[in-house]
């Protein structure tokens, strides 16, 4: 899979006006990363503040990667049994990368998805799930990049991709069957 | 909702969650902060010939607030000595004062030490009742968890015979603390006094 990127990692402009712009947009993407991995908008807050805080003690600059690993670092001391479920990979890295695990517009055409419903599905997931989810689907990283993020090979973060989606798709199908009965 | 794929639903969704506005403008004035403690770091963040001058300015505006709050010492007439520029203390108090700042609910609702020792069972340490502010009369709320430098804490809240609520920080003091000073200073308006007993780092908030 390419490093494609959605959006650019955080790079200050020339001015103090546009590099507050940035700022406010680099804590509202750590916020929503955050809000990833916990799903819950006053721990995401927490976890961010912590992070921010983690950041400048450790004199990182303010750039996106080292608040994600902040925010990961912080949430994984928090909730170490959540997160040490071990994901095998489903089969070959090329099958995977080739059904499009991180990005399927076509399986998902069908899907008519209200805004509760997605919140409720989401917080269905585990952490991790959520978190390759956002990190694919919204940050528009890799594979390869959510493995480096997340100290993963490529080939589980497929199938962790895969398999959050299935379950993904399983809990809309749920919900829009009972809606409909 | 319209028909879409999943990416789609999902982008949406994250789009629509934002910060919360107080929290974001805390995050603001950390950063601003930050970067007016340290010049090394300031130059990664802001263009040269105005990061002087803003740093200067936000140095500048910093003293004269110094210089008004100093004098209002609500917590104790004793001064512990001042942390000056160390790093590991600036940093905890801007941590603690964050944590005071949200105001958060209790967790665990609890009115003495004993009860809150018994619902806070993941503590790698025992919750004690500090002796240095034990006359002071405050009333337990109750607590939550929280972290101080990484390490798990219990943020406990107290209300002192005024109604006014204080934050109280416990962890356990390893290595990593080891050099702290005992002090007491304002921080983002917030009065943070820190101080160990009995292997414990506390620290009591108010403002």
């Amino acid at each position: 899979m390419s490093g494609r990127s959605i959006r650019p990692p955080f790079v200050t402009s020339g001015s103090v006006a546009g590099q507050a712009h940035e700022l406010d947009e680099l804590f509202g993407r750590g916020y929503r990363y955050a809000l990833a991995l916990c799903h819950d908008p006053d721990r995401a807050s927490d976890l961010l503040q912590d992070a921010c805080v983690s950041c400048i003690r450790a004199q990182a600059p303010w750039q996106i990667h080292y608040l994600f690993a902040a925010i990961r670092s912080r949430f994984i001391d928090q909730n170490r049994r959540q997160m040490r479920v071990v994901i095998e990979p489903l089969g070959g890295e090329e099958e995977l990368s080739r059904l499009g695990v991180l990005s399927d517009p076509e399986r998902d055409k069908t899907f008519e998805v209200d805004k509760e419903v997605l919140r409720w599905a989401l917080g269905e997931l585990r952490p991790e799930e959520r978190e390759v989810l956002f990190l694919g689907a919204v940050e528009g990283y890799s594979a390869r990049e959510i493995g480096e993020l997340v100290g993963r090979p490529r080939g589980t973060i497929l199938s962790m991709a895969h398999r959050a989606r299935q379950r993904m798709r399983e809990l809309l199908r749920v919900s829009a069957v009972g809606n409909s009965s | 909702m319209s028909p879409g794929n999943l990416d789609r639903h999902l982008r949406d969704h994250y789009a629509s969650e934002k910060i919360d506005p107080r929290v974001l403008d805390r995050l603001r004035r950390l950063a601003a902060l930050e970067k007016a403690e340290s010049g090394a770091r300031a130059s990664k963040f802001l263009p040269k010939p105005r990061q002087r001058r803003f740093a200067r300015f936000l140095l500048a505006a910093a003293a004269v607030v110094a210089l008004f709050l100093l004098p209002l010492s609500f917590l104790d007439s004793e001064r512990v000595g001042m942390p000056g520029a160390e790093p590991l203390a600036s940093s905890i108090l801007r941590e603690v004062a964050l944590n005071h700042n949200k105001n958060l609910g209790v967790e665990f609702p609890a009115d003495g030490y004993a009860e809150l020792r018994q619902q806070m069972g993941e503590l790698d340490f025992s919750l004690r009742a500090p002796r240095r502010v034990a006359d002071r009369g405050l009333e337990m709320i109750g607590g939550r968890y929280c972290s101080i430098q990484g390490r798990l804490a219990a943020q406990i809240k107290l209300q002192d015979d005024g109604g006014r609520i204080l934050t109280l920080y416990q962890t356990a003091i390893d290595e990593f603390f080891e050099g702290l000073p005992e002090f007491m200073r304002e921080e983002d308006g917030v009065q943070i006094r820190v101080w160990r007993e009995d292997g414990l780092l506390f620290a009591l908030a108010g403002s």
